[in-house]
């Protein structure tokens, strides 16, 4: 009876018997042949007549079907209704009145692209859609149950999508981090945060029965993994063969292996890290390497403006010639660091010398000593600026400078990892232990200046090393009293002669110089959730009869991927640098990033495609088989598809290809021919107007009284909730915080997620809950929701703040006020009638509700944040 | 009236709804449930307009049409209460072989804790009841006992998830959705799954324990309380009164007329404009559901209000008259919360933890009994009382008389509705540490309510994940027709 499944195959109601073939649960013809399982081709885009609708494929494609279908899809919306809705679509939050008088007053060509360029460059992007993907992967900072304790440091992993978006990192490296990150060759920081993937179901610390509860958590990884990123339900599958999809049994174990060796959630520091970067993490030195690179970029342009100011300066006062010192540095280098143009040489050896090594006659040159520049280390070792590879645990190194006389001061330098010795002219005249990690500038002391000689100056050093990287450099410089600096030439011409816009260049470029020494990347101690594993052979797995793990099948003997796909077994390793994994995660993970995966690359096209348009082309995102939705359009879908593996899985450039099409720039206006024939809206016929999400709703309400905090990252915040709402705990207070006020209006993505605890103001609207994947969220309409809206504690605190900002950007302007506060909250300009509406209603709240005039703005505040309009999206 | 329609987490709007009916004529079609044509034919796209919570036909003959579940959070001791032991008093001090599983793992052995409460018999039916309960013994005849109850997990956290949403792990939906989902709600002025807390705290996992998991919010349960404002939000704030409510009221919905006059087909504004008018109509019928003063004192007193200890339950079980006649479907009230003896977890000295939750509720509750008797509202309320689990017969430390958890045997009672009165079903051992016989599982309790409220459990599917999830399980369950009138 299988079989009798009829509408399954979209075909009828009544009941009809279908041959083996086609029996939906088997690997067959049939089987193979269904839109989500059979092979990514990439489709030829139909030709239309419409020019309008023919520039973009995806236009090509639906018009095609509306055509068919004898539907004519509307057109474009408005201008304002297209910012408003790419605003809120790519960032979460409105468009500023500003931004849309900008849009519609820009007649260029490329007016439309240029908002889409700006808005997918704004960092909000990534919040915004950060909190799509968090939906799908049910991410809650806390593990339910009793205690419902906190999974430390696992906003880290939330950080880690919302960089990876903005930074739009290839979506198929987006998914091999987060299944995979610690099995690469290479894991960096960001891609160990990435495992944190695996570590934020639900977690019984009691459970009473902890092998249920094991193979619980592993179905539950399973399945953000078949669901999330194949769009695969196979929960069916853990107590018996799929009854709606050809998925056996013995499918789900062979994919379970893949996730055996994860260890589970524990309490307090289980599968803790420190992922921070250092000189394991190929992220860390690429920023570093970054970092340098464009600080040395910056210095030259520098030295190319003083050069220029050099010369006007000399121009009007010739005297200086020859007297500028052309670098625009006021020393005289004796001994260059490795960081000068110019470094010193040494000669160096690593092997222990003669005693009198450190004498002013002894002749390294002679004793087979290497000769190296400055600096010296381990590449790597943070600060050094390393030269010559220096790895060893002890060095001792040799240079000379000359001297014509003995200056007054001498400027030193130095940096070493570990201890360091220096004598001068055979006398000790420094001595450091431990670590620096930069360069130390400092003048030289007595000791130093007491050894100087005219002539020859032998400086001899010795480093020793017992752990970590390794670093020395040295520099000797002398203040130069005969040569004007470019500071103080221009001090003594009083600017005169030299370009204005050069100085203010110079100007700025020593403040970027100065900022940018400031942010280079430090090495940190970063501690991360991560998925460790039991070792590098995961514990035996079996079938489970009817999913109960105490019954147990036949031993799983292979990884593989389902039959359907395949069924290919993949081979694995442990990785190479030592990590404790199976490499299983490894294997499963290049398999979905495959490009001709079948599913990988529709599923995502259809979760942008969702997020944009208000309902996916499969409106089952998360299942594709048969027990989902049909496509609308499986062909553009196909087209999509191939169009993100084309353009490197960037998805970026992806919704920048949805947004430029004329679809999305139609208006959601009603037409009632089309209402007639398609009144879901199946065909794409119009744009679909839509309800602000909880967390949007929040964010604007705060955007519109300015008060919203755009801090990025970073712990959790708690927000004020009611007693009632803590109340409900069983613990006292429920272990819920309280962040500083400044904090507490941040964007909604920062606000903590506990599984036992949720604010109401996101819950009335529909947030994801957090214990299963959640593809679509409701967005249902309800009278809780408009008590929420008038009498909750944040709507009236934010109302009143909102008034507060009317006041003070228009005070004692009651018109202006209102017009004010429909222009901000609704980024269009306010009718005459709507003026006279707003005064009328705050004139009635002073005169018959006795009112102050003060209040009375509180509560037009109050009403224009409950106005339809600003709650939908055209 | 409809009936009730299976939607998907899947589900974007109503409209997008109506689109999923395919949809979820798949999955029902997967369970069998094609066969059962006459009640799926008459779902069409209308039934998914509007509230969720509209009324919708009962699949079978409704029984009762409320709920009042009063948990006894913590876990009650049974053969301290109702399931009586008599050869456990003589056993009092020694130690014997006993296999148990609780707090303090699996044990084999135990010093065995006497019962500390006398037991007489009560009413026709003889039903012996221990001194706890005085005032509820007086209603034996009313009360169907389930002696033979066991439950998948004797931790707290994950056997509260089991007793309230048929499973130990979250996510799940609990028995007040499943009620909601299935029969909608008969007063759109107030909630139809009412929660009310004790003032020590809540239970274990808090909001789980009422969620409406992968359902749609509007299925949670919403959190009442007794005195002062009963629901969250709803009393204006700065104290607005009413009539400058109105006002804002009537601005705001000519604004939102005006933007509606060009989006005429937009079904969501429009709910949206009438969504203000409900809640402005709840903000009346809310705090009226609850103001107790017009009680007579003679009802009053029948619940134990005013009387020190019996107040605040008694004022509770009140309450959840008043909301039953006013239509609410499912009202859940918690006796004991917080943590160890803020509830009935009697770990430690039994006889003080027992004497004060059971003296806190006996007379409300035998209160609530009479009083739905006497307005002839008890046969079609269904009253079910109980914890996550119960007790184990024997000591779980070396000194004292506390009791560690027993999920393998306990007690629970239903009352009211479609529920035979004056009978026991089922029985522990003579220890009481385990069900006898065809032990019963909180499934078959889950799906005797159903039933009772004119749901077929094993029927009453809501397709989510790629699998028809029902509160009994896949496994299904029977309901416990030795109980059901």
């Amino acid at each position: 009876m299988k079989t009798a499944l009829p509408i399954l195959l979209g075909l009828s109601l009544f009941p009809t018997f279908l041959t083996a073939e086609d029996d939906i649960t088997k690997v067959n013809a049939t089987t193979k042949a269904f839109w989500s399982y059979k092979p990514l081709r990439r489709p030829s885009v139909p030709e239309v007549k419409d020019p309008a609708w023919s520039r973009s494929p995806i236009d090509a494609f639906l018009f095609d079907r509306l055509e068919t279908n004898g539907l004519k899809p509307n057109g474009p919306a408005s201008r304002r209704e297209l910012i408003r809705r790419a605003s809120f679509d790519i960032t979460g939050l409105p468009p500023t009145l500003e931004e849309v008088e900008a849009f519609e007053k820009d007649s260029s060509p490329d007016a439309w692209e240029k908002v889409i360029d700006r808005l997918l460059a704004s960092p909000h992007y990534g919040e915004k859609w950060a909190r799509h993907w968090l939906d799908i992967v049910r991410y809650a900072e806390s593990n339910g149950f009793e205690r419902d304790s906190d999974k430390p440091h696992i906003w880290r992993y939330r950080d880690y999508v919302i960089d990876a978006l903005n930074a739009d990192l290839p979506y198929d490296q987006f998914l091999l981090e987060q299944l995979a990150g610690d099995e690469l060759e290479k894991p960096t920081s960001q891609s160990m945060i990435a495992t944190g993937y695996h570590r934020l179901m639900q977690w019984d610390d009691e459970p009473a029965d902890r092998l249920l509860h094991l193979f619980d958590n592993l179905d539950d990884d399973l399945r953000i993994t078949t669901e999330g990123m194949l769009g695969m339900t196979v929960g069916c599958a853990r107590c018996h063969d799929h009854k709606g999809d050809p998925i056996s049994q013995e499918d789900y174990y062979s994919f379970m292996a893949f996730f055996r060796g994860v260890k589970q959630p524990g309490k307090g520091g289980a599968n803790i890290e420190n992922v921070g970067g250092g000189e394991g993490d190929a992220g860390y030195l690429a920023s570093l390497e970054k970092h340098d690179a464009e600080g040395e970029r910056v210095k030259e342009e520098l030295e190319i403006a003083e050069k220029k100011i050099g010369q006007q300066l000399i121009k009007t006062f010739p005297s200086l010639k020859g007297r500028l010192s052309s670098s625009g540095d006021e020393f005289l280098v004796l001994l260059g660091d490795g960081r000068e143009p110019s470094p010193g040489k040494w000669f160096y050896t690593t092997r222990k010398p003669s005693a009198n090594w450190s004498a002013v006659n002894f002749r390294a040159e002679n004793e087979k000593w290497k000769r190296g520049v400055a600096g010296f280390g381990k590449a790597g070792t943070p600060g050094v600026k390393v030269n010559t590879e220096w790895s060893s645990k002890e060095l001792w190194a040799q240079a000379t400078f000359l001297l014509e006389s003995i200056p007054e001061k001498l400027r030193l330098s130095l940096i070493h990892d570990e201890d360091v010795e220096i004598f001068l002219n055979g006398q000790l005249v420094l001595r450091e232990s431990g670590v620096l990690g930069n360069y130390k500038d400092f003048d030289a002391d007595k000791k130093f200046l007491s050894a100087l000689q005219t002539g020859r100056n032998v400086v001899a050093a010795r480093v020793t090393q017992t752990k970590g990287g390794q670093s020395f450099d040295f520099g000797v410089k002398s203040y130069q009293g005969e040569k004007f600096t470019i500071d103080v030439a221009l001090a003594m011409a009083k600017s005169k002669g030299v370009d204005g816009g050069l100085l203010a260049k110079r100007k700025d470029l020593k403040k970027r110089i100065a900022q940018h020494a400031q942010s280079r990347p430090k090495p940190t101690s970063v501690s991360a959730q991560v998925v460790q594993e039991h070792g590098k052979t995961p514990p035996p797995l079996y079938v489970h009869y009817r999913g109960n793990p105490h019954v147990k099948g036949e031993k799983v003997m292979t990884t593989r991927i389902p039959t359907i796909f395949g069924g290919d077994e993949l081979e694995h390793e442990s990785p190479a640098h030592g990590r404790n994994t199976s490499g299983r995660r490894l294997a499963l993970a290049k398999w979905i990033i495959k490009p001709d995966n079948p599913r990988t690359s529709r599923v995502i096209m259809n979760r942008l495609w969702q997020h944009h348009f208000g309902r996916g082309i499969c409106a089952t995102p998360n299942d594709f088989g048969y027990l989902g939705e049909r496509p609308t359009h499986p062909i553009l879908l196909d087209w999509l598809a191939t169009e993100l593996v084309s353009k490197k899985w960037s998805l970026k450039q992806m919704h920048k290809v949805i947004m430029l099409s004329q679809a999305y720039q139609m208006s959601s206006k009603g037409q009632a021919a089309n209402l007639a024939k398609d009144p879901d809206n199946k065909l794409f016929w119009r744009f679909n107007m839509r309800r602000l999400t909880a967390e949007e709703l929040r964010d604007s309400v705060l955007a519109t009284t300015g008060r919203l905090n755009r801090k990025m990252g970073g712990p959790s915040v708690f927000i004020k909730l009611a007693p009632e709402v803590l109340a409900t705990s069983s613990t006292k207070g429920g272990k819920w915080g309280n962040s500083p006020p400044e904090e507490q209006t941040r964007r909604s993505v920062y606000i903590k997620v506990k599984r036992s605890i949720v604010p109401p103001i996101l819950q009335d609207f529909d947030l994801a809950d957090t214990d299963g994947t959640c593809p679509v969220r409701f967005r249902s309409i309800l009278p809780t929701q408009a008590l929420a809206m008038m009498n909750s504690a944040f709507v009236n605190e934010e109302a009143v703040s909102f008034a507060e900002r009317l006041r003070s950007e228009a005070p004692d302007d009651p018109r202006r006020q209102v017009g004010l506060a429909l222009e901000i909250a609704l980024a269009r300009a306010a009718t005459v009638r709507e003026l006279d509406y707003g005064i009328e209603f705050v004139e009635v709240m002073m005169r018959e509700h006795k009112l102050s005039s003060e209040d009375a703005l509180n509560r037009f505040a109050l009403l224009v944040l409950n106005l339809n309009e600003f709650f939908f999206v055209d | 009236m409809n009936k009730p329609v299976n939607s998907f987490c899947g589900q974007i709007n109503r409209r997008e709804a109506i689109r999923h009916l395919g949809g979820g004529f798949t999955s029902l079609a997967l369970t069998g449930m094609l066969a059962q044509d006459g009640f799926f034919n008459k779902a069409n796209a209308a039934s998914l307009q509007g509230n969720p919570l509209a009324p919708k036909d009962s699949m079978l003959p409704q029984r009762a049409k409320s709920v009042i579940f009063l948990f006894m959070y913590g876990g009650p001791s049974h053969m301290d209460t109702f399931d009586y032991k008599p050869k456990l008093y003589p056993l009092d001090g020694k130690t014997i072989d006993v296999k148990t599983f609780g707090r303090g793992g699996k044990k084999n052995k135990g010093r065995v804790v006497g019962p500390k409460w006398k037991f007489s018999q009560h009413g026709q039916s003889g039903k012996h009841i221990s001194t706890l309960f005085p005032h509820l013994a007086k209603r034996a005849d009313d009360i169907a006992f389930i002696h033979s109850m066991s439950a998948e997990s004797p931790i707290h956290g994950s056997a509260m998830l089991n007793m309230n949403c048929g499973s130990v792990v979250s996510g799940k939906p609990s028995l007040g959705s499943w009620v909601n989902y299935g029969l909608g709600s008969v007063n759109e002025n107030l909630p139809g799954y009412v929660v009310m807390l004790e003032n020590s705290g809540g239970p274990i996992s808090g909001a789980k324990n009422w969620t409406s998991g992968y359902m749609p919010a509007s299925y949670a349960g919403t959190v009442f309380r007794s005195q002062g404002d009963p629901i969250l939000n709803l009393k204006n704030a700065h104290n607005m009164p009413r009539e400058q409510q109105r006002t804002l009221l009537d601005y705001l919905n000519t604004m939102n007329q005006e933007h509606l006059g060009l989006r005429g087909d937009q079904s969501d504004l429009s709910s949206r404009v009438s969504s203000y008018e409900l809640a402005y109509r709840m903000q009346t019928t809310a705090p009226e559901a609850i103001d107790l003063d017009g009680e007579p004192d003679h009802v009053k007193e029948l619940y134990g209000v005013g009387e020190g200890r019996t107040d605040d339950f008694g004022r509770k079980c009140m309450l959840a008259r008043r909301l039953v006649e006013r239509g609410v479907r499912f009202i859940q009230i918690y006796s004991g919360g917080a943590h160890n003896d803020a509830n009935w977890d009697a770990h430690g000295n039994l006889e003080a933890n027992h004497n004060k939750h059971a003296g806190n509720t006996d007379k409300p509750i035998a209160g609530l009994i009479a009083d739905l008797k006497q307005r002839g509202m008890l046969d079609e309320t269904l009253i079910v009382w109980g914890g996550e689990f119960g007790r184990q017969p024997t000591a779980e430390y070396a000194k004292g008389t506390g009791r560690d958890h027993n999920s393998f045997g306990f007690t629970m009672w239903m009352a009211g509705g479609g529920i035979k009165g004056g009978v026991s079903h089922g029985e522990t051992d003579e220890l009481g540490s385990a069900a006898v016989g065809d032990s019963l599982h909180v499934r078959n309790m889950h799906a005797t309510v159903l039933d009772r409220m004119g749901l077929d459990p094993n029927n009453l599917s809501y397709f989510h994940g790629g699998l028809d999830e029902k509160l009994v399980g896949v496994e299904g369950a029977k309901p416990i027709h030795e109980i059901m009138a």
